[in-house]
């Protein structure tokens, strides 16, 4: 697998839209999933190239702090948290993740809002959950789904151990960068 | 059902929903370092069970980063991904 890991890496390369992001399939409008996957997969190999990716993924940032699902979008999206988790592989822009955590801290699920708990508790039964635990959604407005809410927990958890040393376990191999820009242990999703 | 997760409800009109590989992967890793509750347990469970049968490369490469980090052994199935990406 080792000797694969070059291979692979030049064939994320070759796949780079000459915008500097990565899409799907042939289309030309860059993913933010596909861009932020590819980052974290390419890592800090060749820091140029590494600066030229994460700048793509920042100028596709919105105001607000959010990332929409395609580049060019005006909607932010569960996106946001994948960028997060690709720029805490790095030690800097934590203003730009600052305002993408306020962003993705005052998203909720549809059904984190009174009105839909109400429903979901007293009218709508056939989909068995609890309402009074809700998460992130694809989308603003939509519903709590399992993997925006799960890349929303890591991009936070990541976030704060990357913030701090806290927490260091030496045998993790998932690594982020502390403040200092110095390589540590702890929470991310870089498989090294 | 045994563990894992759907990507939305694990029951809808009654009915249980089929855990993915991917969703199932993801949540885990969401949940690392968190105690080992039940639902956790089962569903490392379930991605292990499911692992040496799972055909879709990113599914499998969600699996063996999720795997990975609860310390469960990935060489096989790294093995595996090598096969199917090139």
């Amino acid at each position: 697998m080792d000797t694969m890991t070059p291979i692979l890496a030049g064939l994320l390369l070759r796949r780079q839209l000459p915008a500097g992001g990565w899409s799907y399939f042939d289309s030309r409008q860059s993913s933010i999933e596909a861009t932020s996957l590819a980052v974290m997969a390419l890592g800090l190999q060749a820091e140029d190239a590494h600066r030229s990716r994460v700048a793509h993924l920042l100028a596709s940032q919105r105001p607000g702090g959010s990332w929409p699902a395609f580049f060019g979008d005006s909607e932010g999206s569960w996106t946001t948290a994948l960028a997060v988790c690709a720029l805490n592989a790095t030690a800097d822009f934590s203003g730009a993740r600052e305002k993408a955590l306020r962003w993705l801290n005052s998203e909720q699920g549809r059904e984190g809002h009174w009105f839909w708990r109400w429903k979901f508790k007293t009218a709508d039964r056939n989909v068995q959950f609890d309402p009074d635990k809700y998460g992130w959604p694809w989308s603003p407005g939509a519903s709590s789904w399992v993997i925006p809410t799960s890349f929303s927990i890591i991009a936070l958890k990541q976030f704060t151990a990357c913030s701090g040393d806290q927490n260091v376990r030496e045998s993790d191999p998932f690594r982020c960068r502390n403040a200092s820009g110095s390589r540590l242990h702890g929470w991310g999703l870089e498989f090294r | 059902m045994g563990g894992g997760w759907n990507s939305g409800n694990s029951m809808a009109y009654g009915t249980p929903l089929r855990p993915q590989v991917d969703t199932t992967a993801i949540a885990l890793l969401a949940l690392q370092d968190e105690e080992r509750s039940s639902v956790i347990r089962s569903g490392l469970e379930w991605l292990k069970e499911r692992a040496p049968s799972i055909q879709s490369v990113e599914s499998l490469a969600w699996c063996i980063l999720s795997l990975f980090v609860y310390q469960e052994p990935v060489e096989r199935l790294k093995k595996a991904l090598a096969v199917k990406a090139g």
